[in-house]
């Protein structure tokens, strides 16, 4: 019931000023924060979209070429193989994934020695791409240590310039990100088990589930959320965070057998006398594609959650 | 108590964010002054040679110019701002000049690199004294094909290009480089294959980035097509598929490998520099900053340079690709051209010239300076290099359209893995044409 102010009474106000006057506090204390995300995020974003139907060089030409680019990058064949690149480095995403929550469970079941192995599969993950990408390039040269011990087991005719073909190139890019972030996902995956009830774990094991059954029938559906959150962002760090590895280890060649969408941004930008209109037409295809295949991941792990939760 | 302390501390914020503000909105007005000049010097290899960049700021050779120019010049101030990398200060430059905050003076490369930010370079013909314009080599690479303007000084030195060679591995092959260099394909190929059969890798270099095609291959191009044709190429007048020079000079490139003449892995491989620098290989497509620590390497009675053979029948002979590869350019946003002219004739007078080559060996882009005044034996490496500078080709790939110039580095180690023919190359290159 409102409350009346009578005659001697201080005058309060109304629920409905009340809740007014806190929608305005409310609006006036996200404000700051609205504007500097409409600064540091919206306005590139946009500024961006609007460059990729120009002939943008980095100064004054910035003409309005309507789809021009658009149609250059896709009816050039480069879109299609750079889009190939990237789904070859995206295969990496299973393998963390699925090797992550291996070994944050064996790690949960305190195995052995698992407080020197959280540590050890945390190891890579502070190392910087740059060096990493260096230690596989010498790693993978023609005199290097692979094909060094190759040739040491007999085995000299399997020895190859790994890195001179993307057919062999791509394969140990994906080896080396999954090494990388098996780390990153363990932890993450650890995190998210640690909301599980440790009654469940012990019921399993007494019901004679074994390790792999605990992992896939036990743990996996009761994290789907995590699981979810680690696949999305391994997804969009694959898409948009490798050009330090790439630069370091082959350059994206060679030619184009080992560039992304994103190292063309780059290579657009910097490289091959600033076409930033173009560069920022591919940056627009990326952020379509990566907003797509979260979509789908989200709809995915929904439907999983549905299902199973 | 405690909200009186957050109080303060809120209120400290709020000051320190006003003074950021405040000192950095003050930095932005600070270019007023007209007897200031701000010049950006990249890092490395350019005004800062490799031995300096261990020395303390005061004494590269560039500090110390600058300070002789504000002693000759009372009440002028040059603030010196060091580029990490000289591919990023063309990024940086545009993005500043952009915002009408390019320095006065900036360390550019020379050719299309420059000719494309002819908007925010200013043109500077009419402010170079007549003696600079008679005793300096390379105005060509400062100069805009489409208006005429002069856009820069080049800065002190040309890099030439040419093969080095480890004189001791040479003469084990029982081949005189120093008195009979290979001047022929035929000739070259068969050095090559002596030194194949003797057990050394005759040239080494890491493609990944073309440098090998670059230095030597684009001259065999240029060679036997001439300049006008590249650029008819560039432009679509012509087509690079029906360029019969470019095509002979990729497969010769190709064939190096094939032969084992190259490194097996130049497509991949990083450190060529090194092993020759190790005496493991005999020669190496090089240019001309990179003698001096070959002779620290080897030592100088070691190591040898020579021009690139010639192909049978080519229109221009006995010369290399080189030029300066670097350019001191004027922002318009400079609010005293004049005296920043003046600061880029001082940098290259013959007296600073002669002090900056003390610190590094390059060959001068001034002609009045000779082997001699620098003291040079006859006989040495770098004074080859100085017979070679007016027997230059201007840098082929500066001078490639920006349509093209990206498939032209990324595809060029293709050709040479032979994943792609040279006539699928060129084909591609016109493709670039077309879409450009």
């Amino acid at each position: 019931m409102a409350q009346r102010s009578g005659p001697g009474q201080a005058a309060l106000p109304r629920r409905g000023e009340m809740r007014r006057k806190n929608v305005r506090i409310a609006y006036l204390t996200i404000l700051p924060v609205i504007v500097i995300l409409l600064a540091v995020k919206a306005y590139p974003i946009i500024a961006t979209i609007y460059r990729s139907f120009t002939n943008w060089n980095g100064l004054y030409q910035n003409d309005f070429v309507g789809l021009a680019n658009y149609k250059e990058f896709f009816g050039s064949g480069l879109f299609m193989v750079l889009f190939k690149n990237n789904l070859v480095l995206l295969l990496s995403v299973p393998l963390q994934v699925i090797i992550g929550l291996i070994v944050a469970v064996l790690l949960y079941e305190h195995v052995p020695g698992w407080k020197a192995f959280r540590a050890i599969y945390y190891i890579p993950q502070i190392i910087s791409l740059v060096i990493l990408g260096y230690l596989f390039k010498s790693m993978f040269s023609l005199d290097g240590p692979v094909n060094q011990v190759l040739e040491s087991l007999g085995l000299g005719h399997l020895a190859k310039e790994w890195l001179a073909d993307g057919s062999t190139a791509l394969p140990i890019m994906v080896g080396c990100i999954t090494w990388y972030s098996i780390g990153w996902q363990t932890i993450v995956i650890l995190g998210g088990m640690s909301s599980i009830d440790p009654c469940v774990f012990e019921a399993a094991r007494l019901d004679g589930a074994n390790f792999f059954q605990r992992t896939f029938k036990i743990v996996l559906p009761m994290i789907t959320s995590v699981i979810t959150y680690c696949i999305v962002m391994a997804v969009v760090w694959t898409f948009t965070s490798l050009f330090s590895l790439i630069y370091s280890m082959t350059g994206g060649g060679p030619g184009y057998e080992t560039m992304t969408l994103d190292y063309m941004i780059y290579e657009k930008s910097f490289v091959t006398g600033s076409q930033l209109g173009m560069a920022c037409t591919i940056s627009v295809v990326l952020f379509v594609i990566i907003m797509i295949i979260t979509a789908a991941e989200m709809k995915l792990s929904n439907m999983a959650e549905k299902k199973w939760g | 108590m405690k909200s009186k302390m957050k109080k303060v501390v809120a209120l400290l914020l709020v000051a320190a964010l006003l003074l950021g503000t405040i000192t950095m909105l003050s930095g932005c007005s600070k270019k007023a002054d007209d007897n200031t000049l701000t010049i950006w010097i990249n890092g490395k290899d350019s005004y800062i040679g490799p031995s300096e960049q261990k020395l303390s700021q005061e004494d590269w050779y560039i500090s110390q110019a600058i300070q002789r120019f504000e002693d000759a010049n009372p009440g002028v101030t040059v603030e010196l701002v060091v580029s990490a990398d000289g591919e990023t200060a063309h990024q940086t430059f545009k993005a500043d000049a952009m915002a009408g905050t390019a320095p006065d003076l900036a360390n550019l490369w020379t050719g299309q690199n420059i000719f494309s930010m002819e908007d925010v370079i200013l043109d500077i013909s009419d402010l170079i004294p007549e003696e600079d314009l008679e005793n300096i080599s390379g105005w060509d690479s400062v100069t805009s094909p489409a208006t005429g303007a002069i856009l820069g000084y080049p800065t002190s030195d040309n890099q030439i290009c040419f093969f080095i060679y480890n004189k001791q591995i040479i003469s084990e092959c029982g081949l005189d480089f120093d008195n009979n260099p290979p001047r022929t394909i035929d000739e070259f190929n068969a050095a090559c294959q002596t030194i194949l059969d003797n057990g050394y890798t005759p040239i080494a270099s890491d493609e990944s980035f073309p440098w090998f095609g670059c230095y030597i291959v684009n001259y065999w191009w240029v060679q036997q097509s001439g300049y006008d044709r590249i650029l008819s190429d560039c432009d679509g007048t012509t087509t690079f598929a029906d360029d019969a020079g470019l095509i002979s000079a990729l497969e010769y490139y190709r064939s190096t490998i094939e032969n084992g003449y190259l490194n097996a892995d130049a497509v991949t491989s990083a450190d060529s520099w090194n092993k020759f620098c190790q005496g493991t290989v005999a020669m190496m497509p090089q240019v001309s900053s990179v003698v001096s620590d070959a002779e620290d390497a080897l030592g100088a009675e070691n190591v040898g340079v020579m021009l690139p053979p010639d192909f049978d029948g080519a229109q221009i002979t006995d010369q290399t690709i080189g030029g300066p590869g670097q350019c001191l350019v004027v922002s318009k946003d400079c609010k005293n051209p004049e005296l920043a002219v003046k600061f880029l004739s001082f940098l290259n007078s013959r007296d600073e010239v002669l002090r900056f080559l003390e610190v590094q060996s390059k060959v001068p882009t001034r002609t009045d300076i000779t082997a001699e005044d620098l003291g040079l034996a006859a006989d040495s490496a770098t004074a080859k290099l100085f017979d070679w500078s007016d027997q230059i080709v201007y840098w082929v790939d500066n001078s490639l359209y920006s349509t093209v110039v990206g498939d032209y580095y990324n595809l060029l180690p293709l050709v040479l893995a032979g994943k792609m023919t040279p006539v699928e190359f060129a084909e591609d290159l016109d493709g670039c044409v077309t879409a450009g």
